[in-house]
């Protein structure tokens, strides 16, 4: 999911970006951009179990549906 | 009989039942956003290839929501009449893949030139969903679109996508369950019909419309006449020429001209019907805040206006609810007492230090970090994300620029200290990306002296917050006079200017509450991860240094400077030291002192200015060793160390020659 710098508006695909040179222990999980160095921490763990969530809920609801046909 | 004849009940169910081997195909015009939409249903892995006898290149990849479906990104197209290799690439593609559901992608600013298109996606009869992408800039520009309307209208689902921003890709999704095929059905005049109908006889069993396909012949559409022999045999492709020159010859106007024009009238009362404008709130008043935030001289009241919130929001009701947090409610009265009674049940007094002690981990560490830091950085991350969503951060660049190059700092070195808001030791980083070497220990210089990371700042305004908004604007006052200070001197060394960066600067937007949410829990997220093991290391070590009789040491060897020069009481200096392990912990241990009452308003503002100015943290020395080298780090250092004791220590002369009580 590409994104777009809040500071010179350059859209990149994070996946490339995250922060490689970070002198915190393990990593900072922060995503810079590759032209100005705006840097955006990565997307918090609860957003992303929500995101897991919704997407598990629509496979049920697309299973569903797929019984309904075949049915 | 109405052209579209295929035994579709069958198809349908091997189209939106079955998913493995599924096409998705994506349709619109040029430019509309489609291949952004593409990246979003695909992920990182995608296959490009040419178009067999083409020079256009097709991209395809396997749909990232893993149900076997196969992505296939078309070139733009205004019609499926083709007049361009696109265009032919991509109603080939249709013809071809005849299994597949179509995402229609539409620039919600254009959309009757994406419904000419749908028009025809209709006459085909391909299952489909409709994208109106843009919706960000449609929204600017004040076009509205009702979208249930259309929605009903086309009998299609439609939704509404910021493909850049990733919004509505969800919804698209989902949707593709129900993709069924367009009603857009456009009647032309009884002699067109006409043709239409014989042509269609002539034609066989399709995958498309045969409707659809009569009406690329008859808008003389030659490049299909190969795979038309190929079905239909020869005799069929002369008639169906002969019926379409017999129909030219009775019009006098350009057949493909007359079905555009028919096409375009349905389109034109359909629009009648879902789009109008909205007042243009199409934001003249974000558009005028925007002009004037960059404005030289509008800019900075702006500015500080803005400054101003942020301290309300942060100093006043952030701090408010740290206040209570800290004095009783949730530490004072339950937490440490509840750890210190756990603990008096171990018979290891050691032990009990650790925990609730004067440096205990929980009482200091962890309630500095939940107490103290965490509903006031939660408020400034709040402020922040909604300044970076409605796109007010590229205008502080370019203010900041205007401010800086007086004093002779290239546009270039401005960005690294706005990113010196965020985290000192990232803008650090980022000061590699300098041209000069000159200008690279200047950023490097002035983001270890004088730029307060945000953790840091939230907590300044916390504490300044009791005081007074006085005191606010006299700390931001001595802190920007050093930058440029120090800027100005360090820059009469560096000769010569710098090209400016360039930014973008995107339209002032209102603010999208689930855009702030999301950033605000990201950064809040992010800065715990970071922050509390340091908290928790940085107290430890005060621990130790407190048990081994070395925290006294340093406290009396310091008392000369800290009590004597910068007036302050002895217990800063552990505050001091913690501000070498992160100064926002430093400033977190202010905060405490404040509020048992040990440092009194003037005090206050001199321990700020001091930490703000000292050295920089560990983590941010470590980054400038390893960027600027050793020699640097000590170079600088050993002058930020001492320029942050004179300066404190003038104010605090300052405040008494002049009897000022704040
Ligand atoms: N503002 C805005 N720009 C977009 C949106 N979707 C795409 N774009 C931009 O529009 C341009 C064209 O996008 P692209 O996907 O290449 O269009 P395509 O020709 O249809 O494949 C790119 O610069 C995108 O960044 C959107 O929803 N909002
Ligand atoms: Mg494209
Ligand atoms: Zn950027
Ligand atoms: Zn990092």
């Amino acid at each position: 999911m590409s994104v777009k710098c809040a500071l010179c508006g350059c859209v990149f695909e994070p996946e490339e970006q995250s922060c490689a040179v970070c002198p915190t222990v393990g990593g900072c999980r922060v995503i810079c951009c590759p032209r100005c160095g705006y840097a955006v921490p990565g997307e918090s763990s609860l957003v992303q179990l929500w995101r897991r969530i919704r997407r598990k809920t629509n496979a049920v609801k697309g299973m569903d549906s797929d019984i309904r046909q075949a049915g | 009989m109405e052209g579209v004849s295929r035994p579709r009940c069958h198809t349908m169910k091997g189209r939106a039942g079955g998913k493995t081997g599924r096409k998705i195909l994506l349709v619109g015009n040029p430019n509309v956003g489609k291949s952004v939409i593409f990246h979003h249903l695909t992920g990182k892995y995608a296959q490009v290839s040419n178009y067999p006898g083409t020079t256009v290149m097709v991209t395809s990849g396997n749909a990232s929501f893993g149900d076997g479906s196969v992505v296939i990104d078309s070139p733009g197209a205004n019609s499926l009449s083709p007049r361009s290799e696109d265009e032919r690439v991509t109603r080939d593609l249709l013809l071809k893949e005849d299994q597949a559901v179509v995402i229609q992608v539409a620039d919600t600013k254009n959309l009757s030139r994406a419904l000419l298109l749908t028009a025809q996606l209709s006459d085909a009869g391909t299952p489909m969903v409709l994208a109106l992408n843009m919706t960000d800039e449609a929204e600017l520009k004040g076009i509205n679109i009702d979208i249930q309307k259309l929605s009903h209208v086309l009998r299609v689902p439609v939704v509404a996508t910021t493909a850049t921003r990733g919004l509505g890709i969800q919804e698209l999704q989902n949707t593709l369950e129900e993709a069924r095929p367009a009603k857009l059905r456009v009647r032309f005049s009884s002699d067109i019909e006409h043709a239409l109908l014989q042509i269609e006889e002539l034609i066989p069993e399709l995958p498309l419309g045969r409707r659809a396909v009569a009406l690329m012949l008859l808008c003389g559409d030659t490049e299909l006449e190969n795979w038309l022999q190929q079905r239909a045999g020869p005799q069929a492709v002369q008639a169906i020429y002969s019926i379409a020159a017999d129909l030219q010859s009775r019009n006098a106007r350009p057949i493909d001209y007359l079905i555009n024009r028919v096409r375009s009238r349905e389109v034109q009362r359909v629009m009648g019907h879902v789009a109008y404008r909205g007042v243009a709130r199409s934001n003249y008043l974000a558009d005028t805040f925007g002009r004037w935030s960059t404005h030289p001289l509008a800019g900075i009241p702006i500015l500080a206006f803005i400054l101003l919130l942020l301290y309300y929001v942060v100093g006043v009701v952030g701090a408010g609810i740290v206040v209570d947090l800290v004095e009783s409610v949730l530490f004072g009265e339950y937490i440490i007492p509840a750890v210190g009674w756990l603990f008096a049940l171990l018979p290891i007094p050691l032990l009990q230090d650790l925990m609730v002690g004067e440096y205990g981990l929980v009482s200091v560490g962890l309630t500095y970090a939940v107490a103290i830091i965490l509903p006031v950085v939660g408020f400034f991350f709040i402020c922040f994300s909604l300044l970076e969503d409605i796109g007010y951060l590229p205008r502080l660049a370019v203010m900041a620029n205007v401010v800086l190059r007086r004093i002779g700092l290239s546009g270039k070195a401005v960005l690294p200290l706005i990113l010196g808001l965020g985290c000192d030791t990232m803008a650090t980083l980022t000061t590699r990306t300098l041209e000069s070497k000159k200008e690279r220990l200047i950023a490097t210089l002035l983001l270890a002296l004088a730029v307060p990371c945000s953790a840091q700042m939230a907590v300044i305004l916390a504490l300044l917050g009791g005081i007074s908004g006085t005191a606010v604007a006299l700390f931001f006052a001595i802190i920007l006079i050093q930058l440029l200070l120090v800027g100005f001197l360090a820059s009469r060394i560096l000769p010569g200017d710098r090209p400016d960066f360039v930014l973008e600067i995107p339209p002032i937007r209102v603010p999208q509450l689930s855009n702030v949410v999301t950033k605000t829990l990201a950064r809040m997220e992010w800065y715990f991860k970071e922050a509390v093991p340091l908290f928790l290391a940085g107290t430890f070590i005060l621990f130790v240094l407190d048990k081994l009789g070395a925290l006294v040491f340093v406290e009396s060897a310091f008392t000369p400077v800290v009590e004597g020069w910068l007036g302050l009481p002895a217990a800063t200096a552990a505050a001091f030291i913690m501000g070498f392990l992160r100064r926002d912990f430093g400033a977190a241990g202010l905060f405490m002192l404040a509020e048992q009452g040990l440092l009194d308003a003037n005090q206050i503002l001199v321990s700020l200015v001091v930490i703000t100015l000292f050295i920089p943290c560990i983590a941010n020395l470590f980054v400038i060793i390893k960027e600027r080298g050793l020699r640097v780090g000590i170079a600088i250092v050993g002058f930020v160390f001492p320029y942050a004791i004179v300066v404190g220590g003038l104010l605090n002369l300052l405040f008494r020659a002049l009897k000022v009580g704040l």
